[in-house]
């Protein structure tokens, strides 16, 4: 809103197991030897993902945050190699993040992932998320559109309470309708001139 | 401040829909075909308000169709909804001296909402600091009150400097916040040049993966930003960029970029069907300062070259191939390899940018020679952007000094505003009974229209080329022999003079 003040935007985010492809289509690698994220604490998961939401737009790496569903802040970690911004004008639109969590925040249900200009969140920007061979059973991705294929209780635990938009792929063309009457308009108007 | 304008915000949201405006004009557009009272007429456009407000706040229960509709906001229909509608069609209303203290009180509240974030602003001097919001209503409003004691062309020239300094020096002037302003500060330390410096060019008025387009040409490459994100050019070639095929497939990130470049191009045509080419002889900064040498060319006393036919239709072909060939170009860019080449051939991101007088004359007019772009390379498509680049330039100050507007004649923002110039809102109109065929109005257009003195037969005398810069009305010694008409309603018209 230009009239209006700066709001928060957010969506809750469903955990997946992350599949040899999902890490082929990040384009990402598989690396050797362990995940030093995950080896600094017992009983955690990273979730990796890319944030490509519609209406996500940041302007900085700080101005995004986690919350688990007692609304404690999660660490998030950035990678700076994905960060997509259209414009180039320091806006970011889209990038790949990865939230540590403990088992119990998987367990309990949502990861709530917030993004505004009020939000200043201490979140670790890293070149590159790498993903380990050694530490492939504590890799999740998380997605907003859809409810997997296949339930399995451990790699889903999330609220099923997502904001979607899951007809996003034919809304755009509700521009076209009013376009299209103002040219048939135009042109009639011109015909009646003559 | 901050509470006044949030209680704005809310109230006053579903009046900045590009659709509310659209439908307020074809109300007044019915209206005025029919002889209606006034009442009536004032009954009608308050229900028409109150059903759409409510329409909107139906509309905004379910998130994601209002999210569609919400790029189509700006604050700059409720400015002209509130203010320059009534200043247009109610100026001869007994009325209309105290509409003139919304203006006034708008301005006051414009320079109070500066005092109030220079609160935020540790020391020293950051300008004007201010919402766009604010912005607009202060730039409009000055306007209205000048336009209530001007004449026709002293308004359009008060009209014309005052988006010239908006446009071309608004991204360092107007601010939105302290914030904003340290970041444009920090953007003119970076001296590192490129091609294409976007990340020095914010545009102010980017917000919220908006883009604010008008139709003449606000440059993006005015240094620290332009005012708003760019011209129709701009925006096709974002268009043209887009991969269609990941649309198909339906791609989120492009699909995103779809939505917002559609939304900015509807908003865009709801602009030029109600202002067509208006937007040129008004606003369009690149044509005021371009202007500038024919005010030098008349002060010399060198007489003007009024183009021949052939000359004119030079300016049109290659003013489309240029375009057609650039926009074909913006498309080769979402092909590039990591070298940023296409088939062996380096292009830049906005081809058409690249080329055009807009990119090297707003930036050297808003920052001095030292914002002259650096050119290409002859590697850049075998030196086809530097060598275009310059000759384009050549061709701006060549239509220019010996030409009135010649140069206007090749622009490809006034040819797609010029489709809109029959058909849309706005339409100059001749009482062929009145005309007394003097040529006065051929003489006087800078144009160098003569339809208007030709035509002996219909009423309307809109043409492709005109820029509605009403230099004809103003000029014109017929009493009510020619009149702008908006909407159905006359704007002005021409009144007898005895000297012509």
């Amino acid at each position: 809103m230009l009239w209006g003040m700066a709001r928060e935007k957010e969506v809750l985010l469903i955990f997946q197991p992350i599949s040899k492809d999902d890490i082929i289509d990040m384009g990402m690698e598989i690396q050797k030897g362990d995940d030093p994220f995950l080896a600094e604490a017992n009983n955690t998961f990273l979730v990796i993902g890319t944030i490509n939401y519609p209406s996500f737009s940041a302007s900085g790496f700080h101005r995004l945050m986690a919350y688990d569903v007692s609304g404690q802040p999660l660490s998030l970690l950035i990678d700076r190699s994905s960060v997509y911004s259209e414009f180039e004008d320091g806006t970011i639109n889209s990038m790949r993040i990865a939230i540590l969590i403990d088992y119990p925040t998987f367990q309990s249900g949502s990861v709530r992932l917030t993004w505004g200009e009020s939000l200043n969140a201490p979140n670790k920007v890293v070149d590159q998320i790498k993903i380990y061979e050694n530490s492939l059973d504590r890799y999740r991705t998380f997605a907003w559109e859809s409810k997997p294929q296949q339930e399995n209780t451990d790699s889903y635990a999330a609220s099923l309470e997502i904001i979607v938009d899951d007809q996003a792929d034919i809304y755009y063309l509700w521009y076209l309708l009013p376009l299209g009457i103002l040219f048939i308009l135009l042109i009639v108007r011109k015909k009646l001139l003559k | 401040m901050n509470t006044l304008y949030t209680f704005l915000a809310h109230y006053l949201e579903p009046l900045t829909s590009c659709f509310y405006l659209l439908g307020l004009l074809f109300l007044f557009l019915f209206l005025s075909r029919r002889v209606s009272p006034a009442t009536w007429i004032y009954v009608s456009l308050t229900l028409f308000t109150v059903i759409f407000w409510l329409l909107y706040r139906i509309i905004e229960e379910y998130p994601a169709v209002s999210r569609w509709t919400e790029r189509l906001n700006s604050p700059l229909v409720v400015i002209m909804v509130v203010l320059v509608l009534p200043a247009i069609f109610f100026k001869h209303s007994r009325w209309y001296k105290y509409f003139l203290i919304l203006p006034a009180l708008l301005l006051i509240l414009s320079v109070l909402e500066i005092f109030h974030q220079y609160q935020e602003v540790p020391q020293g001097f950051a300008w004007f600091l201010m919402r766009p919001g604010y912005l607009i209503a202060g730039v409009i409003s000055f306007l209205v009150l000048a336009h209530s004691f001007m004449g026709l062309a002293t308004f359009r020239r008060a009209t014309r400097i005052t988006m010239v300094l908006v446009l071309i020096y608004g991204g360092f002037a107007f601010r939105q916040n302290y914030v904003d302003y340290q970041a444009m500060v920090e953007r003119r330390v970076d001296t590192g040049k490129d091609l294409m410096v976007f990340s020095e060019t914010t545009p102010v008025m980017k917000y919220e993966q908006r883009l604010s387009y008008i139709p003449s040409a606000p440059c993006r490459f005015s240094a620290d930003g332009g005012y708003v994100q760019g011209c129709v050019m701009e925006l096709l070639q974002r268009i043209m960029q887009l991969n269609f095929s990941k649309v198909a497939r339906g791609d989120t990130v492009e699909m995103t970029l779809l939505a917002i470049a559609l939304a900015a191009l509807l908003a865009m045509v709801v602009l030029l069907f109600i202002g067509a080419r208006w937007w040129c002889g008004w606003i369009c900064p690149l044509s005021s300062l371009g202007d500038l040498f024919d005010f030098l060319r008349k002060k010399l006393g060198l007489p003007h070259l009024k183009p021949s036919h052939p000359l004119k239709l030079t300016y049109l072909v290659s003013g489309l191939s240029f375009a057609g060939f650039s926009l074909l170009l913006a498309k080769a860019y979402a092909h590039i390899d990591k070298q940023g080449a296409f088939l062996g051939c380096k292009i830049p991101m906005h081809p058409f940018c690249k080329i055009c007088p807009g990119q090297q004359v707003c930036p050297v007019a808003s920052k001095g020679i030292g914002a002259y772009p650096p050119l290409p390379g002859m590697e850049w498509l075998f030196g086809f952007f530097k060598i275009a680049a310059l000759l384009l330039l050549g061709l701006f100050l060549f239509g220019f000094i010996t030409s009135r507007r010649l140069w206007c004649r090749f622009c490809p923002m006034g040819m797609i505003g010029g489709i809109f110039n029959r058909g849309g809102l706005l339409a100059l109109k001749k009482d062929v009974q009145k005309c007394n065929g003097c040529g006065v109005c051929s003489d006087v257009c800078p144009m160098n229209i003569h339809r208007v003195q030709e035509e002996k037969k219909h009423n309307n005398v809109s043409s492709f080329n005109c820029i509605y810069c009403l230099k004809c009305v103003d000029k014109c010694p017929q009493d009510q022999c020619l009149s702008l008409q908006f909407s159905g309603k006359i704007i002005v018209q021409s009144t007898f003079k005895i000297n012509g």
